[in-house]
């Protein structure tokens, strides 16, 4: 219901309330009056008649009575008047219809019934009843005034109501339409348009009001203007950050403290090959966003995980790494935005950091293979940092020289070398151009090369040193047994060729008889043929231990036919003396190449022989189990001492030097060579003036050696 | 006093070498005495007082070529005795040892008899 209606129906209950209470109570106290005007009226003429007519009804005096009626009924008002005494009506006169009705008196305007007011007073005189007189007043008169007041009233009540709505209308109204205005305005505003203006009129307070709407709604544009102001730069600034988080390589996810995604960056849907979708992020649960995006990486239940425990936590948390399932590794970071002590955000930073984590892998990859290369090393080696001082060694170089990491650590590099030579017991120093020999004799005597190579950085300056030690005590061995071989070689052969060349000299410069000549000439031969047979031996023992065995044809033979052969073949150089074989049957397959194995046989035959110039036969006897065959060959010769056996296989070695009994030396050498390159065993057992004898023992299936596997 | 035959102590383990210097040295006129070893070289030299020594220098015994050498230059009875060094050994480091060893000469094998002849009868002239 509007204001006005209100307004207006309330004061209109009020005012017809209150002036309907005041035109009725007014009218019936009206009324009352007019009765009570009308009783006193009615009385009094009625008094008073009876009083004039006391007389004339005393003397019966009908002339004066009709006179007196007559003169009553003047009175306005009066219907009739009626005087009698206490018998007859002694005059009347009147309306007639009223003189008809019965007399009643009236007590009030409720008895009345025909219009008129009927009344009486008795006539007296002292306190004697004469008559009475009786009197009709006309009310109608009375009723008309009533009525006319009546309607006075009301009518004067009904404008007054009329009036007082129509302005409370009016100012309704006028309140009203202030008012509209005003919520037109204030709707106005609510609208946006701020600095709208509403009519003020007149000074009240409704004007006041308005005004000062005014000023707020002209305030409030104001404001309005710098907010677009501040919005504007927001914008421009809001602008400028997408811009720049549009355009980061990393991933930038922001989600609100809903759980909506606020912004997602091209760097992070391009990192997923999630097909451009930016705006498609915006509002979606991060949940979604994670459940897109989660088979992507190689472990998702892990990652899932992970990523709601960052969040339960709800701490920062940098640089976590995380492996994609197409071998790529992103890195993440999660930070809770907070203001005034709240989360009102949540971001997430993702980088594609496979580059780095790849090569980091290289780099450790790098590392552990250098690291297993260092420990590995047979050469030793020591690191020395930029400041001089040691900071690794490797396992090679602390069992070279005895001394552990915590013993060298720190060290500077001009401590170093004293500090070795203390340790180490060196010996010798040989500096050579770019290296430097030295030789130790703690923990054990050794030979060592040492090196130094600088480490430099882009400017070329020194910074780190590696120093690195070589064990040559073996090759620095074997260098001097090769040259020992050769010197020992060559020396072997100046003898024999000194007879040759200085026979041959003799022969030329001088005569001789032809016994000499033919003595001189035979030493000549046999000098010869023994260079040659050295000569041989030399390069087949220079040969096997080139090859390693490598142009021996080992095949699987029969052992017996091998023997017979050599038995039966063997020349003993006096064609007088034999073997005494014993050879079993049944002898197994051996695996053996048969021109060494000659040559092998020949050659312990020969020392047997040539080792019992007194004669005696030699025993070639072969025994065979499940374990090996073994030979033996024995002679009663002039055996060896102990020295000798320990010497025997040593090349050039000879068990008698005087020349006697010919021979290189190198024989049993050659003969160890091709026993151990066939993984064949060979033992001497000898007495000095007993004789020798040489075992060969030839392992059986089983019993072979890795190195005759290997040639085999 | 050429006329007097110079007694050569030909020293070496070879018989073969032996034989060769035998045999190109007695046609000359020396009279010649042997040994195998080391020992018995010096005992001789001590006993026969021979002229020369031929002396190899790897030989069995306690003592090798230089040894001997050193001992018969060392010893002042003995230091008229001529010592040639007779020796498969060519190295400078061995000719220097003979030197020291107080070698009146040094001789590589293979050697020319003829030279070696040279050689001795060069002396005491």
């Amino acid at each position: 219901m509007s204001f006005r209606l209100k307004t207006v129906l309330g004061i209109a209950l009020i005012e017809a309330a209150l002036l309907l209470i005041l035109v009725l109570s007014s009218l019936h106290e009206l009324r009352h009056i007019g009765e009570e005007q009308l009783k006193q009226r009615a009385l009094t003429t009625a008094t008073l008649f009876a009083t004039t007519t006391a007389d004339a009804v005393l003397a019966s005096d009908l002339a004066s009575l009709e006179s007196f009626v007559g003169e009553v009924l003047q009175n306005p008002g009066l219907v009739y008047a009626r005087v009698s005494n206490k018998e007859l009506t002694l005059a009347q006169d009147g309306d007639p219809a009223a003189l008809q009705r019965t007399f009643v008196a009236d007590t009030g305007f409720s008895t009345v019934q025909d219009g008129v007011y009927d009344a009486a007073a008795v006539i007296r005189i002292g306190d004697q009843t004469y008559g009475r007189v009786e009197i009709g007043l006309e009310i109608a008169h009375l009723q008309r005034e009533l009525q006319r007041a009546t309607r006075n009233f009301s009518g004067i009540a009904l404008s007054e109501l009329v009036l007082s709505a129509l302005f409370s209308l009016a100012l309704g109204s006028l309140l009203t339409t202030q008012l509209r205005s005003l919520i037109q305005g204030t709707k106005a505003v609510a609208e946006g348009r701020f600095g709208y203006q509403v009519r003020a009129r007149g000074k009240d307070e409704i004007a006041q009001a308005v005004k000062a709407f005014n000023s707020m709604s002209t305030g409030l544009a104001r404001l309005m203007d710098e907010n677009a102001e501040q919005r504007h730069d927001l914008q421009a600034t809001s602008d400028l950050l997408t811009g720049l988080v549009d355009n980061l390589q990393s991933g930038v996810l922001m989600v609100d403290k809903d759980g909506l995604v606020l912004h997602a960056n091209a760097g992070f849907t391009s990192l997923f090959a999630v097909p451009p979708m930016v705006g498609d992020l915006k509002g979606r649960p991060f949940s979604q966003v994670v459940d897109a995006v989660i088979d992507h990486y190689a472990h998702p239940r892990a990652v899932r995980y992970q990523l709601e425990a960052i969040l339960s936590q709800g701490e920062p948390v940098k640089n976590v790494l995380f492996e994609l399932g197409d071998g790529r590794f992103v890195e993440t970071d999660y930070t809770p935005l907070i203001a005034h002590g709240e989360c009102y955000a949540h971001l997430w930073n993702q980088r594609d950091v496979t580059e780095r984590v790849t090569a980091q892998r290289q780099v450790h990859e790098r590392r552990r293979q250098l690291d297993t290369v260092f420990e590995l090393s047979p050469d030793g080696f020591v690191y020395f940092d930029a400041e001089g001082s040691v900071t690794s060694v490797n396992p090679a170089f602390c069992s070279m020289t005895g001394l552990t990491l915590e013993q060298v650590i720190g060290i500077h590099r001009y401590q170093f070398f004293s500090m070795l030579r203390t340790n180490c017991g060196v010996t010798d120093v040989d500096d050579s151009p770019g290296y430097r020999v030295i030789r130790t004799t703690m923990p054990k005597p050794r030979v060592l090369s040492c090196n130094e190579r600088s480490l430099r950085d882009d400017r070329g300056n020194s910074t780190e040193l590696v120093m690195y030690f070589r064990d040559i005590t073996h090759q620095r061995e074997l260098d001097q047994m090769k040259s020992d071989f050769l010197a020992t070689a060559a020396h072997e052969l100046r003898t024999p060729l000194a007879s040759v060349y200085g026979f041959a000299e003799l022969l030329l410069q001088f005569d001789h008889d032809a016994e000499t000549r033919r003595d001189m000439l035979e030493t000549i031969h046999k000098q010869a043929s023994y260079l040659v047979d050295m000569l041989n031996e030399l390069l087949d023992l220079a040969r096997i231990e080139a090859r390693s065995g490598k142009d021996f044809e080992i095949r699987r033979q029969p052992l017996r036919p091998l023997l017979k052969d050599a038995i039966d073949g063997f020349l003993p150089e006096d064609g007088l003396r034999r073997i005494v074989a014993d050879l079993p049957e049944m002898l197994p397959v051996v695996a053996a190449d048969s021109t060494k194995l000659q040559q092998v046989l020949n050659n312990v035959l020969s020392n047997a022989f040539k080792y019992s110039p007194e004669g005696g036969d030699v025993h070639f006897s072969v025994t065979a189990d499940d374990d090996a065959v073994r030979i033996a060959i024995t002679d009663k010769g002039m055996g060896m001492t102990p020295e000798q056996v320990a010497n025997v296989f040593e090349r050039f070695y000879r068990a008698d030097k005087s020349g006697a009994i010919p021979g290189s030396g190198l024989g049993m050498s050659l003969v160890r060579e091709i026993i151990s390159i066939h993984g064949w065993d060979i033992g001497i057992d000898s007495e000095p003036g007993r004789g020798t004898t040489v075992t060969i023992v030839i392992p059986l299936a089983g019993g072979m050696t890795e190195r005759q596997r290997k040639v085999g | 006093m050429d006329t007097v035959a110079r007694k050569v102590l030909i020293v070496d383990d070879n018989a073969g070498l032996r034989k060769l210097i035998r045999l190109t040295l007695k046609t000359a006129g020396f009279q010649l005495l042997e040994a195998e070893n080391g020992d018995d070289a010096l005992r001789m030299t001590k006993s026969h007082l021979p002229d020369f020594v031929l002396l190899d220098v790897m030989m069995p015994g306690s003592m090798d070529g230089y040894q001997v050498c050193s001992a018969i230059k060392n010893d002042p009875s003995l230091r008229h005795v001529r010592v040639f060094i007779l020796s498969a050994r060519a190295q400078q480091a061995d000719l220097d040892a003979g030197r020291q060893a107080g070698a009146d000469h040094y001789l590589v094998k293979p050697f020319s008899p003829v030279e070696l002849l040279k050689l001795v009868q060069s002396y005491g002239r």
